[in-house]
Order: C-alpha cells, then structure tokens, then sequence
C-alpha cells in the first residue's frame, strides 16, 4: 500500500510538471503583454521604449521561454510563486487569502448534492420505472441541461434581487461584524445559498442517475437474492447490501467531480462576486497577471491530483477485493 | 433449537409460474406437486432449464419480481404444531418472517451469492440478529461456532475475512451456516455442488446429510446429477419441462424406472460396471415459449418411437421428429400411481 501510493505520488509529481509546462507556453504565447499593461495602468499612453525594456527586463519577460520556465519552476520548488505582475503582493498571500471561501464553495456543493442525490437514487430505484423515479429523472434531466450561468442568471435576478429572499453577492453583508450570532450564521447562508446550488444542481442530476443505474445493476446480483432469503425487508436490502456495494463506484465519480466543480468556478465566482480562486483566476487572465496565473494552475493540478487519489484510497479501503501490490 | 423443527414440512400443490417475457407469458413451472416431509430429502431432478431453479425460487417466494410470479396452486408451509402458511399467497412480510427463520436456501454459485462488501461473519451474523433478535457480539460469536459446524477451521480468525478470501467449497460452507443460522426446519439447496471441484464435491455432499440429519430438517435437493440424488435422497421427483414426470421412492426409481425420460437420465448417469452414455439425451429441453402439446416429451421420447414402429399406422402421427404416437401429441399425461409409492406421467406405461 505504501509503495502504491509512493509510485502514485510520482506519477502525480511528473503529471503536474507536464501541466505546468503547458500553461506556462499557452499564458505566454496567448496575445497581450504585462509590460504594456502595466506600463497602460501607470497611465501612460506612450512610453519610451527604455522604459517598456526595462520592465520586460524586471519581468524576466526578455528571456527565452525555456530560460523563464526553469527560473519559474525552480521558484515554485521552494514554494515562491513570486509576485504579482498586477499589484506586486507575494502570489502565495493572494491565493491563500481566496482559496478557503472556495473549498468552502467545493465542499459544500459536493456534500448538498450527495445529500440530494442519495436518497433520489435509491428512492428510484426502489421502484425504477415508477411514478417517482419517471418524475424525479424528468426534472433532473431538465435541470442537468440548463447551463449553469443560466441557472445564475436567473437566480441573482429572480430570487436574489426581485424576490430578495437571498443576497447574490459576495461572502457576507458589511454589517456582518455587528450581527449577533444566528444573524451572523443566517447572513451566511443567505450569501452561500444561491452559489452552492448553482454548483450543485448538475452534481445532483448526474449523482442520482449514477446511483439509480448502479443500484439498479446490484440488484440484479445473486447477493442481493441471497438477502432476501434471509428474510430482510426491502429496505435492509437495498439500504445496506445493494447501497454499500454502489457506495464504491460513487466514491470514485466524487472525486472526479470534484475537479469539475472546481472548473465551473470561474464563471459562478465572477458571476456572484465571490471572491475565491475561480474568480482570482478570471481577473489574472485579463491583467496577463502570468504568476498568478500559474500559481493557480498548480493549485487546481494539485487538488485535481489529489482527489483521483484519495478516490483510489478510499476505493482500496472500502472494497476489500482491492489490494495493491 | 425451535420444539417442532423436526416436524416442519412443505406441500407444493399444482404450482405454476408465469414469467413475462419479450415474447410474451411463458409458464416454466406448469402444476408441479410435491411434497418435503419432516426430516426427509427429496430430490428434484432434470436436465438444464426444465424449471427446477424457477420451482426452488418460488418457494421462497424468490421469483424475480414484476416478472415473474406464481400463478396458481399453493405451498403450504407448517410446522406439526397447527401453524400453516400457504407461501404462495401469504403477505410478503409473513413470508419473511419465514424465509431464513423456518425456511433456508443456498444457491449453485456461493462466489456470487455472498456480498462481496461484506465479511463472512457479518453475513452470518446477520440472520442471528434478524431473527433470534441477538446482539451483534453474541451474533458474531454464533457465527464463529456456526462456522466451524460447518467445517471450517480456525473459524473466529475465517469469520472476519472477506468472501473473496475464501475458496468455492469454503464459502459454499459458509452459505450454508448461514442458511442454519436460523435453525430452519427446510433447507432448499439448489444445485449446492454444481459449481464447485469434484473432490470437494463429495465433502459439501458429505456435510449436507450429516447436518440434514443431525439438525432433522426437511430438505429439497435440487440438481441434474442423479448420481448425487442416489446418495442423499430418500424419494425424487423427475422434472421435465416444467412438469414433473414421475415421482418414486429413491431405491425404487433407480430399481425400476418407468418413464422413458428417467430411464434416458438414468442411462446417462456413469456407474461401476458400465461408461455414461455419451452426449446425454438427444434433443433438448423445450424453451417454456415452446411446449409441446400433449406429452411434452413426445419429441424425445424413444418408448413413443418404438411404439409407433410396432402399431398400426393410424395410432400413429407423422412430426418433425419423426412418427409417434397419436396419443402423445394428443392427451397430456397425468401423474398417475403405478405402485406403491411410484407414480408416472406417461399414457403407455401406465396402461
Ligand atoms: N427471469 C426469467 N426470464 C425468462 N425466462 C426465464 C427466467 N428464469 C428462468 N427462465 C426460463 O425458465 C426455464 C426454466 O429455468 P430454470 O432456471 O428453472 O431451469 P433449471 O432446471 O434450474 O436449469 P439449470 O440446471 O440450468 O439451472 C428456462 O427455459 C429459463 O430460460
Ligand atoms: S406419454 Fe408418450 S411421449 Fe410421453 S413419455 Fe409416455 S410414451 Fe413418451
Ligand atoms: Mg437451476
């Protein structure tokens, strides 16, 4: 086990390079230069060309791509993504700062979805083909197949402003110091709702339909026959011999769900003005913000990485048929 | 131990199944009858897909739901004490207070019948729990003690390993302490050796009578391998077709077989003094979709053939496989008695 997951750290490390090594020529070799942004932020509709030289120079922007890309890495190596073409704050302060109220975003729309898509998957499967299961498959279908900016769209305008039962925007309110407790906890939830379902609603409707077909094919195992001789009510039966057979497959597709949450962050957090990585990313892209840029880059690589593999992990511990050798 | 387990029988009576197909309502199980006796062992024989599996099944109220069910007839369960219940149109939350408790089955396959997720002492444990209402510890040491009266050794440290962990003779054990975890008074094995190595076939064989007899159940022995029925049963019916076609005391049916299907199995089965037959009965079973009218072994059968050579022409009738008699094709047989204890579903040896 141990040597598994050494080798799988490997090959995750060799993974994240080859990503690295992608975005770092796609970022630069994308139209737009830092210099001319900075130099345009200074104010200056022209410039000397010593001036635009010198900062080339100052952003290492002269050198060969190769040549910035070992600097780069060699950088990243002891953790120092340098600073930020934008604002000149130490990359490292920026995404920090943003990533909790992202994994906050992550997190709770995969535990909201499971929490849906659970009890909808063995509920249409108790009874596949049933009214239940032709009407929740229905919705979920129909809502799988609104895009999720859509869905915001619609949100922020229909019941963040019109209706006002939500607040579309940010974390919290600015009077959130002065709240009491439950009003602190309910300021929360009136900014979280809205974003968390727009995460969550595609999670549900594929979740469920995973769980409902899976379930469905355990059932049909000569194990589940065997149950029933035993004489456990359906319930029993399908709560805890089919449902922890299907609780392995779900394991894995959460985890490579994850990755794609992660993805859909960009537009939901710009969209919502909530400011975490997705939305940091956003502003980098426009400002040519390359550090930043990059610093993100191996963030998300790395949570991607490490979700395949905890997924894995959790599979061997949960199905004793799988050993690593 | 239950006071009347030793005296718990099952009467099957004109049973039938249907089964919605793609092609439509097939019966594989068409007015079977018979009858588990306390403490006995009955054999239910017959080739591949003439309906044993679909016969053990319903018992059990098993079928597979909204595809197949029961259509007629009853099986009526009871334990010698005035309790009785007919199974086949008992409320489903009666018939699992029976099933695992009063009534056990274990499968042809044990690898596939096991849950893989979860240890063996666990599967075992679970009856305990369900029906005896133990706690889990005590639950789980039953297990270890119901393991090794099945044969396991070092069965506390075997209790916690995974199905996967065990060979196909070690967990066909292990289903059937789980099928006596419940004490039943019948056991219904269907085909428990089929799937497994020769040598560990006669030890699983072995187990069975000793703990059929210790335990005093009643038990349906159901495979196509009458050399086996030779060995653990005291009567067997002989099942063709989803019919069954004669009925007869062990020692009497291997002494006198009467129905030409019997007598084709028999040939079939190897002996000391004499090789198997080679390549079994010619033809083969009839799909349920696709019955025979009258008797439904009329295609097959060699005594009809032989018949048709030596009677005159107009007792006979031309089919696809060749002539027989007009009265196979014609009038479905009855089981009928044509002995002590002997009954055949044939209209030429019975007359
Ligand atoms: N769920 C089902 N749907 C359709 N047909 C079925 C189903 N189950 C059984 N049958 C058919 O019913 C017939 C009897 O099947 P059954 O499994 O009882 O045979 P069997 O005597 O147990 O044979 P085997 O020795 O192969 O186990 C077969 O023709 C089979 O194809
Ligand atoms: S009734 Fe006819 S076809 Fe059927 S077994 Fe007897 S002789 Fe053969
Ligand atoms: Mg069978």
């Amino acid at each position: 086990m141990v040597r598994y997951v050494a080798k799988r750290l490997l090959l995750a490390g060799v993974t994240l390079v080859g990503i690295t090594i992608v975005t770092f020529a796609v970022t630069r070799l994308a139209p737009g230069d830092p210099a001319l942004e900075a130099v345009s932020r200074g104010g200056a509709s022209t410039m000397s060309a010593e001036a635009y030289a010198r900062l080339r120079t100052y952003y290492d922007l002269d050198q060969p791509l190769s040549r910035q890309y070992a600097a780069w890495l060699g950088r990243v190596v002891r953790l120092d993504f340098g600073r930020s073409f934008h604002d000149g704050r130490r990359v490292t302060d920026k995404v920090g700062e943003r990533l909790p109220a992202t994994l906050c975003l992550a997190g709770g729309a995969v535990v909201l979805s499971l929490a849906f898509a659970i009890p909808i998957g063995l509920a249409s499967a108790r009874r596949a083909g049933g009214v239940f299961d032709t009407v929740a498959g229905g919705v979920l279908a129909a809502l799988h197949s609104v895009p999720r900016y859509v869905m915001a769209m619609l949100l922020i305008v229909v019941v963040g402003v019109h209706l006002d039962w939500f607040s579309p925007y940010g974390l919290r309110s600015d009077s959130f110091e002065d709240m009491s407790y439950p009003g602190k906890a309910a300021d929360l939830v009136r900014h979280f709702a809205l974003i968390v379902f727009c995460f969550a609603y595609p999670l549900i409707a594929y979740q469920a339909r995973f769980i409902r077909g899976n379930l469905l094919e355990v059932l049909g195992q000569d194990y589940i026959r065997t149950a029933r001789a035993k004489g456990l009510s359906e319930r029993a039966v399908l709560h805890r011999h089919a449902f922890r057979n299907t609780l392995l497959p779900l394991i894995t597709v959460v985890g490579l769900l994850v990755p794609s949450a992660l993805g859909g962050s960009v537009i939901l957090e710009t969209m919502f003005q909530w400011p975490g990585i997705g939305q940091l990313l956003f502003q980098a892209m426009t400002q040519r913000d390359y550090p930043v840029v990059m610093a993100l880059t191996v963030v998300a690589a790395v949570v991607v990485l490490l979700c395949t593999l905890l997924a894995d992990l959790t599979y061997a511990l949960a199905d004793p048929r799988v050993r690593y050798a | 131990m239950s006071p009347n387990r030793h005296s718990a029988a099952l009467a099957v009576r004109d049973l039938r199944v249907e089964i919605r197909t793609r092609e439509g309502i097939v019966r594989p199980v068409d007015g079977v009858s018979f009858d588990i006796r306390p403490g006995r062992t009955l054999g239910l024989a017959g080739e591949s897909g003439c309906g044993k599996t679909v016969s053990a099944l319903a018992l059990m109220r098993l079928l597979p739901r909204g595809q197949a069910r029961i259509s007629g007839g009853s099986v009526l369960w009871s334990n010698g004490d005035g309790e009785s219940v007919n199974l086949a149109t008992a409320a489903e939350q009666e018939v699992r207070r029976l099933r695992g408790r009063r009534l056990a089955m274990i499968f042809q396959d044990p690898a596939a019948a096991l849950n893989p997720v979860f240890t063996v002492g666990e599967q075992i444990a679970e009856v305990s729990r369900l029906h005896l209402g133990l706690s889990h510890g005590k639950a789980m040491r039953r297990a270890v003690s119901l393991l090794s009266r099945v044969g396991i050794a070092d069965a506390a440290r075997r209790a916690r390993e995974y199905p996967h962990q065990f060979s196909g003779g070690m967990q066909q054990r292990a289903m059937l302490a789980m099928a006596l975890a419940g004490e039943p008074g019948i056991l219904i094995a269907d085909e428990p050796t089929t799937a497994l190595d020769v040598t560990v076939q006669a030890q699983i064989v072995d187990l069975l009578r000793g703990l059929q007899s210790e335990a005093g159940m009643g038990m349906l022995w159901v495979t196509h391998d009458l050399g086996v029925l030779a060995q653990v049963a005291d009567e067997i019916c002989v099942m063709y077709a989803g019919r069954i076609v004669e009925r007869a005391g062990t020692r009497e049916l291997f002494a006198n077989p009467l129905h030409p299907y019997t007598q084709a199995l028999l040939a079939c089965v190897p002996r000391l003094h004499r090789p198997a037959g080679t390549g079994g009965i010619p033809g083969s079973v009839p799909t349920p979709a696709e019955v025979p009218p009258g008797c439904r072994f009329h295609p097959r059968c060699a005594l009809s053939r032989r018949l048709a050579v030596e009677l005159d022409a107009e007792l006979c009738v031309n089919t696809q496989s060749g002539s027989v008699l007009r009265r196979c094709v014609d009038e479905v047989p009855a089981l009928r008695p044509v002995g002590a204890d002997h009954w055949v579903a044939c209209g030429e040896v019975a007359s």
